[in-house]
């Protein structure tokens, strides 16, 4: 199992966190579009290391052409040797339609479409295919020499997609090289209804499992004394409660039988009792998002829960030191 | 008269070339959006150097969410602690709609929607102004404190737009902080239809003319000797034909009496007869579109004909030898 890590955004310190984290034995750095552009901690990471890949988890794929996201994709595969992986995701309405003034519908369908434009332009650049892509939401059809990338050596980046849903989860099985699970997931949804969704889309596009990487970041409660453990577990509980509440997610707390709670959290949200909320994960609900254990045994059960199943996590080990985190990733890796 | 530089989009030679750029006494080195990521090299630009100024000369405005920009605009000023310029083109229409499958409007009214857009985003970052942009194109109204950049030391990046038109020329004078005169234009077109429109937009605006920064790059023919003088004219000559083929470029015609030149060059275009299209321009033309002489002549003649008007230029100076290329660009600088 490959074991990924989350790099920060602020370009002045990138460089060498990406070194740092390449050095410990991750296998990967990922970046996150929140208030900065998530290209550009890449492209400083890239050049600060010689064999982690380079992942975004995930840019947020409609609030851009897919034209633009195919140059992006390409200049950093090549400038990286072939490491890079462009993480997607669809965000929601509001934020596409009325943060980045951008078009929203059908999402699934549209992001199938979204990753074939930016297939097709990719063919027409490394493959010299034409450029006839005619989709009900994209149209690319123009395509000149000049705007034709000529070191073609790395062609296309790898591209993830984030899927909850089984339909965007079929999507992604069908047209994506991986998938990005949400941290907000249990064993049973993972099995029940991903795996099936994702094999659905395999079918439908002739591939096989092993030519697709499922990346899960599941939550993680450790910590090197038992006050840190507390915090850890309290931190993770409040988390688990806040995307509980979101309806979205419903079917995540049906697969292990606990459907009720999303209606609760949801109230208690709009009341603003956050706190309170994490009290309702009891020990038994939080062991069904979370692996919970001292330092030494989280490979382990990470490897016996998942390791038939993920091909790489990127928990974030926070409450434990160096030392602890690179024998995790060691153990891991070796599965 | 400030001298800027392109750097070409080799992510790998940017931190060479960018180095003896800024050794060799540049103000500004740039980018232009062809086949490549036109911000990538910028980030790399501002890594390695200290006092350069940045820019994009340019990216293809509609192909991006002004959101978008806004934050990529934002993480390069501050990156590169204030040295950073966002310099905005429109492209055409077939490229925004079918390279890019984004929207295309009324170009100038769409251009100065997009610029006024992003300084609705910059100033709710920055000062914390509500973000209620409502326009034809563009609608901005969703942002909260996980997306606003916290570095704000630096702020907004300059703004500059590159137009032909007296509407885009006006739109840069009202909106924007500076412009780029197309290299493709004469001494009376500027006199006549550029400076009147700029002037017109800034007093829109209440702004004065040195609230705002005019480049023009004229073309230059030179060499060191016969030979590279003739290639150099040749070349120009070839390129102003290109452009003049070009029917939205009429009106540059015009202004110097041969407008009916245009329909010719269109025609031998389509025939593909370029290197014959070039002997059209007779020296009279050629001289109507830059200058032309030894190397120790050109800056002299661009400061005396532009040096009015023109507060920083990027024009390329075709000699091989570095000592008089630095010369060329020394003088200007002084001058």
């Amino acid at each position: 199992m490959y074991v990924d890590g989350g790099v920060s955004n602020d370009l002045n310190t990138v460089g060498a966190q990406a070194a740092e984290m390449e050095d410990m034995g991750y296998s990967g750095v990922m970046t996150a579009e929140t208030a900065h552009d998530p290209f550009f901690p890449l492209l400083v990471a890239a050049q600060n290391t010689q064999r982690v890949q380079l992942m975004t988890s995930i840019a947020v794929a409609f609030a851009r052409s897919p034209m633009t996201l195919a140059n992006i994709g390409h200049d950093l595969n090549a400038f990286s040797k072939g490491r890079f992986v462009l993480g997607l995701g669809s965000q929601i309405r509001p934020h596409i339609t009325k943060r980045f003034s951008m078009p929203w519908s059908s999402p699934a369908a549209r992001m199938r479409e979204y990753i074939m434009a930016m297939r097709a332009i990719w063919d027409c650049w490394h493959q010299q295919q034409p450029l006839e892509f005619t989709g009900e939401f994209y149209t690319h059809t123009l395509m000149t020499p000049f705007f034709t990338p000529t070191n073609v050596d790395y062609g296309a980046p790898k591209v993830f997609l984030a899927a909850v849903g089984p339909k965007m989860t079929e999507v992604a099985g069908e047209v994506a090289d991986g998938i990005i699970v949400h941290a907000f997931t249990t064993e049973k949804y993972l099995r029940e209804t991903t795996l099936p969704a994702l094999e659905r889309g395999f079918a439908k596009a002739g591939k096989k499992r092993e030519d697709f990487e499922i990346s899960y970041p599941m939550f993680v409660v450790t910590g090197s004394t038992e006050e840190d453990l507390r915090e850890a577990q309290q931190a993770t509980c409040q988390q688990i409660a806040f995307y509980g509440s979101t309806p979205a997610y419903k079917p995540v707390l049906e697969s292990i039988g606990a459907g009720d709670l999303q209606g609760d959290l949801n109230t208690m949200s709009k009341q603003g009792r956050w706190k309170e909320m994490g009290e309702l994960i009891t020990p038994d609900l939080l062991q069904e998002f979370a692996i919970v254990g001292e330092p030494q045994n989280l490979a382990e059960q990470i490897a016996t829960r998942y390791g038939d199943i993920v091909d790489r996590t990127s928990a974030a080990y926070a409450h434990i030191g160096k030392a602890d985190r690179a024998n995790i990733i060691e153990k891991l890796s070796a599965v | 008269m400030k001298v800027d530089a392109g750097i070409g989009h080799k992510l790998d030679k940017i931190p060479s070339i960018v180095s003896k750029l800024e050794a060799d006494g540049y103000d500004g080195v740039r980018t232009a959006e062809m086949n490549h990521d036109p911000f990538f090299p910028l980030l790399l630009a501002a890594e390695h150097s200290e006092k350069v100024e940045i820019a994009s000369s340019i990216a293809v405005a509609f192909a991006r969410s002004p959101m978008n920009l806004a934050n990529i605009g934002h993480d390069l000023n501050a990156y590169s602690k204030g040295r950073f310029t966002l310099g905005l083109g429109s492209q055409i229409k077939p490229h925004i709609t079918k390279r890019f499958s984004m929207q295309w409007g009324a170009p100038a009214a769409q251009m100065r929607e997009l610029v006024l857009a992003m300084r609705a985003i910059w100033a709710n970052w920055y000062e914390g102004t509500p973000l209620e942009f409502v326009g034809e194109y563009y609608r901005h109204t969703l942002m909260t404190p996980a997306f606003t950049p916290e570095d704000k030391e630096y702020g907004a990046p300059k703004v500059v737009l590159a137009a032909v038109g007296p509407k885009m020329t006006e739109v840069a004078g009202e909106v924007a902080d500076g412009m780029i005169i197309h290299p493709f234009s004469t001494l009376p077109y500027i006199n006549s239809v550029t400076l009147p429109a700029i002037e017109k937009g800034l007093a829109k605006a209440g702004k004065t003319r040195e609230d705002f920064e005019l480049s023009y790059s004229c073309f230059v023919v030179t060499g060191r000797d016969e030979a590279e003088f003739a290639a150099s004219k040749k070349a120009t000559q070839e390129r102003i034909a290109f452009y003049g083929s070009t029917p939205a470029y009429k009106g540059v015609l015009e202004s110097i009496g041969v407008g009916e030149l245009q329909g010719e060059l269109n025609t031998m275009s389509k025939q593909g007869r370029w290197q014959e299209m070039g002997t059209l321009i007779t020296d009279d033309i050629l001289a109507e579109f830059g200058v032309m002489g030894e190397p120790a002549e050109i800056a002299p003649q661009m400061l005396e004909r532009y040096g009015a008007f023109t507060d920083r230029t990027s024009a390329s100076f075709p000699v091989s030898d570095d000592e008089q290329r630095r010369e060329i660009i020394q003088a200007l600088r002084a001058g």
